[in-house]
């Protein structure tokens, strides 16, 4: 790995690491330390807002499930320091678990290691995927100055 | 996954749903008592009753402290004062401050008029009886307040006088419910110890 | 992310509405019930079928279900034409555990169009009404702020004057449905395009009657054990449709022979009409029940 992905990116990484892994470590860890919502997990709908780029004015693409979660770990110290998560999916339960796991990775609780390898695993998967598309993208550029030199009347 | 990370049961939807039910029932049919412990898991009624009715989009009250940080994290609202609050959580015990004026609506929006959900103990079985009339109600029916101040009652009466214009009562004890909506008729009957 | 395998599709969580919108209906229908008749607002959602199609009632019933309930949707007192089965359908997708009936005593809540069951309802039941025009000042006054104004203060005079009006012109009331009603005193409800027939049964009923108007973004309530009077005349009283025939009979109906129900009259091939209750679950079960009444009564 050469630079650790950032907490602002590892709720898309764990999305992207295997379910059934991410759900049986935060079970796990989830147990280990204690873990309680500290506020309820909401599944809901939020719009999606873009900025067209002719104009740049923002307009609604459109909708999208939402789920937030907020946990409170108990930490070795007795204190609680807390996880949290925002995913585009309307799953409850997935979104505990990565706020789970958001905070033992955040807070370096035992189980760090084991949290470090899923966060590696997906974000490996993302750039898989982002070379893959990469390629494709590339494949499907054109390049005006040949088009050119084929003989274009208005270009004078 | 793991049962550490379950919601308390008042934040449930499906308990919520339940709750509601009990709620409707019991606005429909004034003074009729509700249990609700089979859906607030030794939850406080009261809360379970904020809990099935607000979210981030209504004001709470709650100039007593009555509330925990928790209770506020979960609740999502924003806390409001009394004459503001479309919500108003209070302890029933002591009588309501000569300046406690909770919003009543107007002519064209009653609904406005706040909710006042009070926290007793004993209702239905102990306390001052009342003998209630009116919407919902077939002749009577006769509802022991708890330990409700006596104030409540006159105060009620009060801010009730103007129909539409109101306030709407939600009495809770630990764990049962009975709504005393602007449309009641209250008359006191005898003291009982 | 196509490697995160998931276990289970996305799907609408139970009553389709999300939990926001359904805390926004309950405390709106909580409201209703408080102040009987008066309209009260709220933020009607779009719904996966056309404003005018029921989704005032939908948006209750589906803020009022839970998993114990039992669901029945009429439609001019049927329960298999096209919009009431649709509505039953999508509860049972929408709120799994939900059982779905036609029979009126089997339900929990009813969700219906321009009818009110001929069996009276018990104090366990809800029934929800889909209503297209929530306010029955609307003839009278085109400003909502007017009106809503007018309905703070019960002040009606207006819509008395339309009726006696009606009363010179035509020598009755005329209108057919929505009658305007008066609940617990003050406010006057339009009570969705009922006939009169049904108009009664609001008055002191023993169930809940909950009104969502979806377009109008409206809803109210009466209570049970609540006056709803008709608004007539003392010299002029209200009346309810009469079903009596040339020879001053009362009709029956072709199909359970009684005489007491709301009868549709259906025109035949050969231009004979016939006439046959609305409330098809009510006929059906006056039907089963018929014969030994019958042979009961003959014998005595």
């Amino acid at each position: 790995m050469t630079t650790p992905t950032p907490r602002s990116r590892w709720m898309r990484a764990f999305a992207a690491a295997e379910a059934d892994r991410v759900l049986a470590l935060a079970g796990r860890l989830a147990a280990e330390h204690s873990a309680t919502h500290r506020s309820a997990p909401r599944a809901g709908l939020a719009l999606l807002r873009l900025r067209e780029s002719v104009m740049l004015d923002t307009f609604y693409l459109g909708e999208i499930p939402v789920t937030t979660a907020r946990v409170a770990l108990l930490a070795p110290d007795g204190g609680q320091v807390e996880g949290g998560s925002v995913v585009m999916d309307d799953d409850v339960e997935f979104a505990a678990a990565l706020a789970v796991l958001d905070g033992v990775l955040a807070h370096g609780l035992s189980g760090s290691a084991e949290v470090r390898g899923l966060l590696d695993e997906g974000q490996a998967e993302i750039d898989r995927t982002a070379r893959l598309r990469a390629a494709m993208l590339s494949r499907t550029k054109v390049d005006f100055s040949l088009m050119a030199e084929a003989g274009d009347d208005d270009r004078a | 996954m793991t049962t550490a990370l379950d919601v308390p049961a008042v934040y449930c939807p499906k308990h919520r749903q339940r709750l509601f039910r009990q709620l409707l029932d019991c606005m429909a049919r004034p003074g009729s008592v509700a249990d609700l412990a089979a859906w607030i898991d030794g939850a406080p009624a009261a809360l379970a009753v904020l809990a099935a009715l607000c979210d981030s989009e209504v004001s709470v009250a709650d100039q007593q402290g009555l509330l925990t940080d928790g209770d506020w994290r979960f609740l999502e609202s924003p806390q409001s004062t009394v004459p503001a609050a479309r919500f108003i959580f209070v302890d029933g015990a002591t009588a309501p401050a000569p300046n406690f004026e909770p919003a009543l609506g107007a002519l064209t929006t009653p609904e406005q008029g706040a909710t006042i959900v009070i926290r007793v103990s004993g209702l239905g079985t102990t306390g001052p009886k009342v003998r209630l009339s009116g919407p919902g109600i077939a002749s009577h029916r006769d509802l022991a307040l708890g330990t409700l101040h006596p104030d409540w009652i006159e105060r009620r009466a009060a801010w009730c006088r103007f129909f539409p214009l109101g306030v709407d009562l939600i009495l809770c004890d630990e764990s049962r419910v009975a709504a005393l909506p602007r449309t009641t008729r209250v008359a006191r009957m005898e003291i009982h110890r | 992310m196509r490697a995160r395998r998931r276990r289970k599709p996305a799907s609408y969580g139970f009553g389709f509405l999300d939990e926001n919108a359904k805390k926004e209906l309950r405390r709106a229908l909580l409201k209703a019930v408080a102040i009987p008749g008066h309209q009260v607002p709220y933020a009607s959602r779009e719904m996966p079928i056309a404003r005018g199609f029921g989704t005032g009632g939908l948006q209750v019933t589906l803020a009022l279900l839970g998993d114990d309930d039992t669901v029945k949707v009429i439609d001019q007192g049927s329960d298999v034409s096209v919009n009431a089965a649709n509505l039953r359908k999508f509860f049972a997708l929408v709120c799994p555990g939900v059982r779905e009936t036609t029979r009126t005593a089997d339900a929990t809540v009813i969700q219906t169009r321009h009818r009110i069951p001929e069996q009276r309802l018990r104090d366990d039941q809800i029934l929800v009404f889909q209503v297209p025009y929530p306010d029955a000042l609307v003839v009278v006054e085109p400003s909502a702020a007017k009106r809503r104004e007018m309905h703070g203060a019960a002040n009606y005079a207006r819509l008395w004057t339309k009726l006696y009006e009606d009363m010179v012109a035509f020598d009755e009331i005329t209108i057919s449905h929505r009658y305007p009603t008066r609940i617990a005193g003050h406010y006057v409800i339009d009570p969705s395009p009922i006939p009169r027939w049904d108009v009664p049964k609001l008055n002191m009923a023993d169930c809940l009657y909950l009104f969502g108007a979806g377009r109008e973004k409206r809803i109210y309530a009466v209570p049970p054990h609540t006056p709803a009077e008709p608004l007539s005349f003392s010299d002029v009283p209200f009346r309810v449709e009469d079903f009596t025939d040339e020879h001053g009979h009362r009709r029956a109906c072709a199909r359970c022979r009684a005489t007491d129900t709301f009868l549709d009259e259906l025109p035949g091939a050969d231009g004979v009409k016939t006439y046959q209750c609305s409330d098809i679950d009510h006929c059906t079960e006056t039907a089963k029940a018929e014969p030994c009444e019958r042979s009961s009564k003959s014998a005595a």
